[in-house]
């Protein structure tokens, strides 16, 4: 009964992820596909706390759907007309697409199968405790340098935003003083 | 409540990153804080920070240490590399000094990113863990992303910023993908840990052999080996040419050196992974010498040329992963040092022998450059004559040592091809050398006067092929004993 109630939860929360991925990939409508996916990121959030990553679960739902999804909302509201109309979209190079698709999917499979998996001796029957906390600890302790080096790369991030995104000033600047100079 | 018990923290062993990241971030706020800092005293700042971290990184020879709960490993091999990759940044910053009063760049980001950009090599080199290796991995990419951008008035420049990102991103996601599989397999991501779990069980699991292949695809984008070399002319061509030049020599250093680490660090060497895994690499090898030699004979723009040659450059570096042996990982640290200096120099000399909005992009450009300005032209056949292999320069002993190390491995066929896509490869680098000495020039090129910091960064990288070429054996040595205490 508990096993049931177990594959009932999973293949749920995996249809979920699996039908609503597909139709933002194949939906014409570019608001409809982006709302799509907002089950897509619930769905793996729901997956994560099932499989007893509450904490990566959690940074989903704050990270994806209240960061990322938003701002892509936001990004195809200001460029496309929202009246409902469909984007022209194109797919390229079908046929080699699905070919990789048949290759890479018959090259997953029989490896999942194969795979001899190294499964948790006593999982399922021990009640999940939070995983907050060991990650706190382990990022100020253990994995304190790759915290560190992450904090450097969102530095990094910003000022590439900055850069990219801005005008150019100072070329203005000396534009103005290259013309007084040739004055 | 459980205590936290702080691990020790041996910043000593990670001196060159932290003095590097300290100039960057001076810079950044100097370059805020400061009304109108002088472009020079930038410049000044950044090279500064480049020697104290490579005079830091030269008092760590002698440690072999594994820091910071086994994610850092300093060893000689790590200290080697961090030098090379500092003298490369140091030589890219005093090229960017005098390309960026050409065009205006916004400079203190520019050489904080660029510095960044260095910090992410200097975390791969030393890194004994896939989570540090991925994130210095990152570090590299992102940066580069943007200075690949910076020329914002030309399409190119952000046409191969946006090429060189969605690829990036791409190849980063393959790396993600293959460390989880590897995660999911050994649950743990040090590398060490991995090797001394490969020793013991999981032999030829199907889903380690994905994960090993996935990291090698993803390094293989990072790297421009083919197939997965598309990206490389067009980013080449667009970027910044000192930033083209950081990508050309550093950022590929940093892929091989990632790749080093990855499937040396486990010494899988006895593992039948390991046999997948040569002969992976033994055919990407051939495919990408092929491919870049070929591609690179019909180019006509130098910087394409340059990023074809520079693939197949890829592909005799690679050769030093099919042999497996200490010979082949001597011969792929002592060629991309003598690659570093020739291809920074190459490019030195196409920033030299142009000016604003009107830069020698075509080969034939570079027609009746002797004439006009001899020293450039010394120079720059200089650079392609070490790029082909020419004795008395660096890139002779290297190649040399390189298909050397192949021999000796027994891998003859392999050998074989990359002498023979060598002799290929005179044709394309001798037709500029022809064009400059042979050619009267089609059309007039206004000189700018060589400044300062070019003519620096011109002799410094001449005078690395050079001592590379004739006494080998300073470097040589160094590298020999750094490896064997691996």
């Amino acid at each position: 009964m508990d096993a049931l109630l177990h594959s009932l939860v999973f293949y749920i929360l995996a249809f979920i992820v699996l039908g609503s991925a597909a139709y933002t990939a194949f939906s014409a409508n570019l608001v409809r596909a982006a709302f799509s996916l907002l089950f897509t990121f619930f769905g793996l959030a729901g997956l994560y706390i099932y499989l007893g990553a509450d904490f990566v679960g959690i940074s989903q739902v704050i990270i994806y759907v209240g960061g990322i999804l938003v701002l892509l909302l936001f990004g195809v509201m200001f460029t496309t007309n929202v009246s409902g109309q469909g984007t022209e979209k194109q797919t390229l190079q079908m046929k080699w697409g699905i070919l990789f698709l048949v290759v890479l999917f018959l090259l997953l499979i029989p490896i999942a199968f194969i795979t001899p998996w190294s499964v948790m001796p006593d999982a399922g029957s021990k009640a999940l405790e939070s995983s907050v906390s060991p990650i706190g600890v382990g990022l100020l302790t253990k994995y304190l340098l790759p915290f560190e080096i992450a904090s450097l790369l969102l530095l990094i991030a910003l000022i590439g935003a900055v850069v990219i995104a801005r005008g150019e000033p100072k070329v203005r600047a000396e534009a103005a003083k290259e013309d007084t100079s040739a004055l | 409540m459980t205590s936290i018990q702080i691990p020790e923290l041996s910043f000593s062993l990670i001196a060159p990153e932290l003095i590097l990241c300290t100039a960057a971030i001076v810079i950044l706020l100097v370059d805020l804080y400061v009304k109108n800092v002088e472009r020079i005293n930038i410049t000044l700042l950044a090279l500064i920070g480049i020697v104290l971290a490579f005079f830091s990184a030269g008092t760590l020879y002698g440690a072999s240490e594994l820091a910071f709960s086994w994610l850092i490993i300093r060893d000689d091999m790590s200290v080697v590399i961090d030098q090379i990759f500092l003298i490369g940044a140091a030589l890219i910053v005093l090229m960017s000094h005098h390309y960026s009063e050409r065009y205006h760049f916004p400079y203190g980001e520019y050489i904080v990113l660029l510095l960044f950009s260095t910090l992410g090599m200097l975390i791969i080199s030393a890194s004994a863990d896939l989570i540090t290796l991925f994130l210095g991995v990152e570090l590299v990419s992102i940066t580069l992303f943007v200075l690949t951008g910076f020329e914002k008035k030309s399409l190119l420049s952000g046409e191969a910023s946006l090429k060189y990102l969605l690829l990036g991103a791409f190849s980063s996601a393959f790396m993600v993908y293959g460390i989880a599989f590897i995660f999911g397999m050994c649950r743990t991501t040090n590398l060490i840990s991995i090797g001394s779990l490969l020793s013991e069980d999981f032999i030829g699991s199907p889903l380690l052999i994905l994960g090993f292949a996935l990291l090698l695809v993803g390094l293989g984008f990072k790297i421009a080996l083919a197939p997965f070399h598309m990206w490389a002319p067009d980013v080449y061509q667009g970027a910044p040419t000192p930033i083209t030049a950081w990508i050309a020599a550093g950022s590929k250093l940093a892929g091989f050196i990632a790749l080093v680490r990855v499937f040396s660090l486990p010494d899988i060497s006895f593992h039948p992974l390991a046999r997948t895994w040569v002969e992976g690499i033994w055919w990407l090898s051939l495919l990408t010498m092929i491919i870049g030699n070929a591609g690179a004979l019909v180019q006509k723009d130098i910087k394409r040329m340059l990023a074809y040659s520079s693939i197949a450059h890829g592909g005799y570096l690679s050769m030093a992963f099919v042999s497996h042996n200490d010979v082949g990982l001597q011969a792929l640290l002592f060629y991309l040092a003598a690659y570093l200096f020739m291809t920074i120099g190459a490019f030195a000399v196409v920033i030299a022998a142009g000016r604003h909005g009107e830069e020698r992009r075509r080969i034939s450009d570079f027609a009746g450059l002797a004439k006009r300005r001899p020293f450039l032209a010394a120079m720059m056949s200089l650079f392609l004559l070490s790029l082909a292999g020419m004795p008395p320069t660096a890139g002779f002993i290297g190649k040399v040592w390189l298909f050397g190390s192949a021999i000796q491995a027994q891998y003859y066929g392999l050998a074989i091809v990359g002498i023979l896509t060598t002799l290929f490869s005179f044709y394309y680098y001798l037709r500029v050398i022809v064009y400059m000495y042979m050619r009267d020039e089609e059309k007039e090129f206004e000189a700018e006067p060589l400044s300062v910091s070019l003519t620096l960064a011109l002799s410094l990288s001449a005078l690395g092929v050079l001592i590379l070429g004739v006494f080998p054996n300073t470097l040589m040595k160094v590298i020999t004993n750094s490896v064997i205490v691996l």
